[in-house]
């Protein structure tokens, strides 16, 4: 499992299925969070199931972000807890809660700006592949293997998320949506699992579950299954992406705040 | 009698080291004005003491001014050229990444080397003492009277500043500028002249610091670099931005570079202030006197 | 290396191959063979600091005094204890890849005006031994006696041999860093300059990759000076002095700091600049540097490539 740290805001979480559970993969249970005077968050009780991509939005102060810090081990609730695979994840550190399956992609930091889409999936298997700058620069055999696995997987798990296309681009010149879903792309190269094959087949099966915050609502209808709803750190409301679009208090939240 | 004279040569050395010393103060100095204002470090820093000298013995020497004059209109132009500097080359570059602002001010300094050794040549020149007489003997130990006026000089340079920065409401501004330049722009205080203002002030310093120590060392146009390394040590040594840390540090280089040019090897007295720079920069980066804490905030 | 590197390799290596029986037919530019040969040992050096300045974004103002290391290596080494050239050279390059280790690793804890200064102390500090170990070094007035290279039975001795030599090992040490650059490794360099935290976060050791490219750039450097200790055949400490890291990174920055072809054509146009062109000027030699320099910072900090590729989109 993998860890990303960084000290910028995260907008995703991919997390690991658990062997064998029933019960919720991530469960909040009135999570609270206080900075001085000011309520983040108000109390949010919440489960999340496994192998879905969850959304989490909500207008500006909303407490998204707070709620990331929350799970991910950057903030510790002032009360409630967080409970992943059936065990309490309050209050251990941030690389702690990675070990367990938690991993975070951060919002501004890791993309690399001026390397090639398809250069920044490649950096996902780093820790993962082995060769160093002799046999790379007289590329000896094995690193020409080694070399062609990565591109070939990298190259897979950016057709698997649709951007296969932009492969060659610079990533800083992607729209935002997409540099996210290459942020994802990278993530499930992090990800310790060696076949490819079998990998999508968890993803689809058994399932990752990521868990995201987002501001590009097209965005989220399109790949998320649920969506939950905070409001100036309350919940307001969660369902499928058409049941949010339709609630009345959700329009309202939005437009409420003039835009 | 053997005693005595071991005593007398090490007061000789002391003395030597601290007049060097406070000469690296002031070329510090003149680093951390310019780093409070716009967190630059500026490579062409030991260049304005070799010009301020050069330019002093273009006065003396074919205008007949008398020294004092020299000083002070060597002090004046050096500082004028370092406002052009900053007017016409840094603040073109000031969106520029960090590794062109080093390239910068590395070309500015080459470029006033040349200019230097254009107009002087390669020759050693020296400037009379600001006032006559023969050396006072201390304690057996020869002190040229020169040397009191550099300390002197440069003790007032450290107080004024110091007083400058933080009771003045101008010094307050120049800080404010360096620690959030919008924030300043927004409270109404004019950056730009203040990032000009710094590079004159720091010029100028620089110059005083090449007109007086010249009637002792003697001045060429080459010996910006080095002057610039070693002063640069004691800004680090010293805390990046501290007056008083600066000069204290100043003073420890320069003692160390005498005792061992006295009693080691003379040859490799330029390489110990450089091998202080770097323990200092890879073991103690925020100097003697500075936080850790602080240094953590600062960006290079 | 990607199919268009390969076929400007290609051109590149046809236009070098044919230059000298070019220039040889006329006497007044028939020098510019020697020229051709500094600039391909001047290339080697500027190849390695195009790794750790262009793509690994780590900036070293003491490339000259590896190259130094080097080159003083194989020169006491051949001339005082006889040793064959061909084992000296390596011995260099391990002694100077020894040294960039050892101040690397402290060093590299640093970022932007610190690694300048303490890169620039640091070959400042190389100079002064150099200058002052004259049991060894011969000091200010030089070392002498050292031999030319001898490659098995082949004396390498005349100027149009050491041209094809000196090329050769260049255009090696070339395919070598673009190898590199697109590999894992390379990628993590290229990431370290983006954002150390990120690249650190995605599992790249950044200090030990700052580590090894920095020990990297200094055995290409020590190369380069072994070849110049061979060529000469006579070393001061002056070849070796702050000015030439300066000159070194100029090389790179002219051309372009993240294009390896960036750097052989800045290395090139500059060994001209430097050793032909600007004896016109004589005395004003420094200020054209410093004036070269300080437009390129200014108005073209990706370099020369950077006008070619906006010309060609």
């Amino acid at each position: 499992m993998t860890e990303s740290s960084g000290s910028v805001a995260g907008q995703a979480a991919t997390a690991a299925p658990a062997e064998t559970s029933a019960a919720p993969l991530l469960e909040l249970q009135d999570v609270a969070m206080q900075f001085g005077g000011v309520a983040a968050l108000k109390g949010i009780s919440y489960s999340v199931g496994e192998g879905i991509i969850q959304a989490v939005i909500g207008p500006n102060g909303a407490g998204k972000t707070t709620l990331f810090h929350c799970i991910s081990g950057l903030l510790h609730p002032t009360s409630g807890s967080v409970v992943f695979n059936g065990r309490v994840i309050t209050g251990m550190v941030p690389h702690e809660i990675a070990r367990l399956g938690i991993s975070r992609t951060f919002q501004h930091v890791a993309i690399f700006q001026h390397m090639t889409v398809l250069e920044n999936v490649t950096i996902g298997r780093h820790p993962r592949s082995r060769f160093g700058f002799l046999s790379a620069g007289l590329r000896l055999p094995g690193m020409r293997r080694e070399e062609r696995q990565i591109q070939e997987a990298a190259r897979a798990y950016l057709d698997f998320v649709g951007l296969g296309d932009d492969a060659g681009f610079a990533a800083g010149g992607l729209p935002l949506g997409k540099q996210k879903i290459l942020e994802i792309a990278r993530g499930l190269d992090m990800r310790e699992t060696e076949e490819l094959g079998e990998l999508i087949q968890r993803i689809r099966g058994t399932g990752v579950t990521v868990m995201l915050v987002e501001h590009d609502m097209n965005l989220i209808m399109d790949i998320s299954d649920r969506i939950l709803v905070l409001y100036y750190g309350n919940y307001l409301a969660t369902g499928t992406p058409a049941e949010i679009k339709d609630n009345p208090a959700v329009v309202e939240a939005y437009l409420g705040q003039g835009g | 009698m053997v005693g005595s004279s071991l005593g007398t040569d090490f007061l000789q050395y002391a003395i030597s080291g601290l007049t060097i010393g406070v000469i690296y103060a002031l070329v510090a100095i003149g680093y951390n004005i310019i780093y409070n204002v716009t967190e630059i470090i500026n490579f062409a820093q030991g260049e304005f003491v070799v010009l301020g000298a050069l330019t002093a013995v273009f006065f003396v020497g074919s205008l007949h001014l008398p020294i004092y004059l020299a000083f002070l209109a060597a002090v004046v132009c050096t500082g004028c050229l370092g406002l052009l500097m900053e007017r016409f080359v840094i603040r073109k570059a000031r969106q520029a990444s960090v590794l062109s602002l080093i390239i910068i001010t590395i070309a500015l300094s080459i470029m006033l080397k040349g200019t230097a050794m254009l107009c002087w040549g390669k020759d050693p020149y020296s400037l009379p003492s600001f006032s006559g007489g023969g050396p006072v003997m201390i304690g057996g130990a020869a002190v040229q009277p020169q040397a009191f006026w550099i300390i002197g000089v440069s003790a007032l340079v450290v107080l004024g500043l110091t007083l400058f920065f933080h009771r003045s409401v101008y010094g307050k501004a120049m800080l404010a500028c360096a620690d959030n330049p919008n924030a300043a722009r927004m409270v109404g205080i004019p950056v730009q002249q203040m990032v000009l203002l710094s590079f004159l002030l720091s010029a100028a310093i620089g110059a005083a610091a090449g007109v007086i120590i010249t009637p002792i060392s003697l001045m060429e146009y080459d010996r910006g670099a080095l002057l610039g390394l070693k002063g640069f040590g004691a800004a680090i040594l010293g805390g990046l931005g501290q007056f008083v840390g600066a000069l204290a540090a100043g003073i420890i280089l320069g003692l160390a570079e005498s005792f061992c040019a006295g009693y080691l090897s003379s040859g490799y007295k330029d390489a110990v202030a450089l091998v202080l720079l770097l323990l200092a920069l890879f073991y103690k980066p925020e100097g003697l006197f500075g936080s850790g804490e602080a240094a953590k905030l600062k960006r290079f | 290396m990607n199919r268009k590197d390969w076929w400007i390799l290609l051109g590149a290596s046809a236009a070098l191959g044919a230059f000298p029986w070019l220039v040889l037919p006329f006497k007044a530019v028939s020098h510019y063979i020697d020229v051709m040969v500094f600039a391909g040992i001047f290339t080697v050096v500027a190849l390695g600091l195009s790794m750790l300045m262009g793509y690994a974004g780590q900036i070293s103002m003491a490339q000259a005094a590896f190259f130094g290391v080097g080159a003083y290596t194989s020169g006491i080494l051949t001339s005082k204890f006889g040793w064959p050239p061909l084992a000296a050279v390596p011995m260099g390059m391990v002694l100077s890849g020894g040294v960039a280790w050892l101040v690397g690793i402290p060093a590299l804890r640093l970022k932007g005006h610190y690694l300048a200064m303490a890169t620039l102390g640091f070959g400042v500090i190389v100079h002064i031994v150099l200058s002052e170990e004259v049991e060894w070094t011969g000091g200010p007035s030089g070392l002498i006696n050292i031999p030319s290279l001898r490659i098995g039975p082949w004396k390498v001795s005349s100027e149009i041999s050491w041209y094809y030599l000196v090329w050769v090992i260049a255009f090696l040490c070339l395919v070598f860093c673009f190898h590199i650059l697109h590999s894992r490794v390379g990628r993590a360099l290229r990431a370290i300059h983006e954002s150390e935290v990120a690249a650190e976060s995605m599992g790249v050791p950044t200090a030990r990759y700052k580590l090894q490219v920095f020990v990297l750039g200094a055995a290409f450097a020590a190369l380069a000076g072994s070849l110049y200790a061979h060529y000469v055949q006579f070393l001061t400490p002056s070849s070796f002095n702050l000015m030439w890291s300066i000159r070194f990174v100029l090389m790179v920055m002219m051309g372009g700091m993240q294009s390896l072809w960036g750097a052989l054509l800045g290395t090139i146009l500059l060994t001209f600049v430097g050793n032909e062109w600007l004896h016109v000027f004589a005395e004003f030699e420094v200020l054209v540097y410093g004036a070269i320099l300080l437009v390129v910072a200014l108005f073209l900090p990706q370099g020369l490539v950077s006008l070619v590729k906006r010309h060609v989109s």
